[in-house]
């Protein structure tokens, strides 16, 4: 009895409530409102990622959390590969370019394979990754600004060529390994592949004579300027004086502007230092700090003077 | 290599936004094929044919979920509007589901907020001014039905809220089995058991209100 009453009060309460509606003015404003909402991206988080039924929805909006960092690991991967690979490439393409540039008198062979050896030993992936070398030396470094000084005999572009075989060598091993390792060990590290003029265009393709290169920009800028300046101290870095002096006399012409001419003049103390023309670094020194007296570059200028070390000008010729 | 990560990255990417739209179908029984095959935009024109037929649906969802009629129209703005943000993942034959989800997410924020503003002391109330349409029944009906209404709410109020959404979808909107755990997202079984306690709660609570002492002797 009591039971059916029951039910059918709830039945009561179930149809009053099924009856219910919204004004008919709710689907005009609704539709005016949705229309006026643009289309969402796909993957925007929001109220309707979890809005496929509440057991259901809280499964999808989990996997889209585990999902979406998967992905953003995938392009953070392919920046730092890109980052990392264009970091090694770079100082590497822009040496290799100032000593194939000029020949490096107070250099002896050995130690300049040496140099060449440590630098392919730091690079060692550099050669499989795809990333494009940079192409701020050969621009900046145009076909005239590499006179005849340039020696070839000297080995520092022999053995930067060799680095691609080299490169390449444990791939080569790995593949012949039970054939013939032989011909694959037969090239000591340090000594300059026989066949390295016949080495593939790798990353030290920047120093090749037949390299392609850019003529010097019709209108000076400050970053052709900063470039030719940050070439000349990689120079200096290397301890190529002479290279560095080429540079700075190519710089005088005022081809790539004027705006950085003191800091120019410091580095050409510094050249002539390097070359061991220290009576005239010194000379440069002294008229450079007695004309700025207040330049920042002037403390630099004057570690020059009475006496210069080498020692002293190697640490102030880096940056 | 970086073009292989690449690829690697967009396939993966494309797998996370099939999986995703393809989740839901993993409830259901019926196994179906890629479904970012027809995942079409669903046109202007036809959200305004979903928004006819689903709008009531909807907005006596809201209702139930405890929101005023007042509260009920925003909400129900908000759910369509979310719904047309997001048009590009509205599944043909599934936009009842994903409109029912976004129900109960936006009355759960709609209560939150309202709790937290300590504006609701019985938000089921009807106003008034409520039945001012022009068909609106005669007063006796009318203050009946509203009655009817506000215990229905207050008795649904004092369910676990799953039990409650299924009671509600199977006796308000009268929805199969199938229908209501596909709305759920939940196994049918899973639906069949909750509604049989959702019932037997109802009617336990239905017994004790003084509402049935009432009925009881006329």
């Amino acid at each position: 009895m009591k039971r059916d009453r029951i039910d059918e009060l709830a039945a009561e309460l179930f149809a009053a409530a099924r009856e219910e509606g919204p004004d008919r003015g709710l689907v005009a404003r609704v539709q005016r409102e949705a229309d006026n909402v643009a289309p969402m991206a796909r993957d925007e988080d929001g109220a309707a990622g979890r809005a496929r039924g509440p057991a259901s929805q809280r499964r999808a909006a989990r996997g889209r959390f585990i999902l979406a960092p998967a992905a953003g690991r995938w392009l953070l991967a392919a920046l730092v590969t890109a980052a990392v690979g264009a970091l090694l490439l770079m100082p590497r393409a822009q040496e290799a370019v100032m000593i194939s540039a000029e020949g490096r008198p107070g250099v002896t062979p050995g130690s300049a394979g040496m140099a060449g050896g440590a630098r392919a030993a730091d690079v060692p992936s550099a050669p499989v990754g795809p990333v494009p070398e940079p192409p701020l030396p050969e621009t900046l470094l145009p076909e005239t600004l590499l006179p005849e000084t340039r020696h070839p005999e000297v080995a520092a572009p022999e053995s930067l060529r060799s680095e691609p075989a080299r490169a390449v060598e444990p791939t080569i091993r790995s593949g012949e390994a039970k054939r013939s390792p032989q011909p694959a060990r037969a090239t000591p590290p340090r000594e300059p592949a026989p066949n390295a003029a016949n080495a593939p265009s790798g990353p030290s393709s920047a120093s090749e004579p037949s390299a392609p290169v850019a003529a010097p920009a019709a209108t000076p800028s400050l970053s052709s300027e900063l470039g030719v300046l940050k070439q000349i101290r990689q120079a200096l870095r290397g301890r190529d004086g002479a290279g560095a002096l080429v540079l700075l006399d190519r710089y005088d012409t005022g081809e790539y502007g004027k705006s950085l001419s003191l800091e120019a003049s410091v580095l050409r103390v510094e050249a002539l230092d390097a070359v061991g023309r220290r009576r005239e670094a010194e000379t440069l020194a002294r008229r450079f700090v007695r004309d700025n007296p207040d330049s920042p570059l002037a403390e630099r200028a004057q570690s020059f003077i009475h006496g210069a070390d080498p020692a002293r000008t190697r640490e102030s010729a880096a940056p | 290599m970086l073009l292989a990560v690449i690829k690697v990255f967009g396939r993966g990417h494309g797998a996370g936004v099939r999986s995703a739209t393809e989740r839901p179908d993993s409830d259901t029984a019926a196994p179906s094929a890629d479904l970012s095959e027809s995942l079409p935009d669903v046109p202007a024109r036809d959200f305004s044919a979903l928004v006819r037929a689903e709008i009531d649906f909807v907005w006596r969802q809201l209702r139930r979920l405890g929101l005023s009629r007042a509260d009920a129209d925003d909400a129900t703005q908000q759910v369509f509007m979310v719904a047309s943000r997001r048009r590009s993942e509205l599944v043909v034959g599934k936009e009842r589901s994903f409109l029912y989800g976004t129900a109960v997410r936006v009355a759960a924020n709609v209560r939150r907020s309202l709790q937290r503003r300590r504006e609701v002391a019985e938000p089921s109330v009807e106003s008034p001014l409520d039945a001012a349409s022009p068909d609106a029944p005669l007063p006796d009906e009318l203050v009946e039905r509203r009655r009817a209404r506000a215990l229905l709410d207050a008795l649904l109020e004092q369910l676990p809220a799953e039990l409650a959404r299924v009671l509600v979808l199977a006796e308000v909107e009268q929805l199969t089995l199938a229908a209501i755990a596909e709305l759920e997202g939940i196994p049918a079984g899973t639906a069949a058991s909750r509604l049989r306690r959702a019932r037997a709660a109802f009617r336990e609570l239905l017994e004790r209100h003084p509402a049935s002492a009432e009925r009881s002797e006329p």
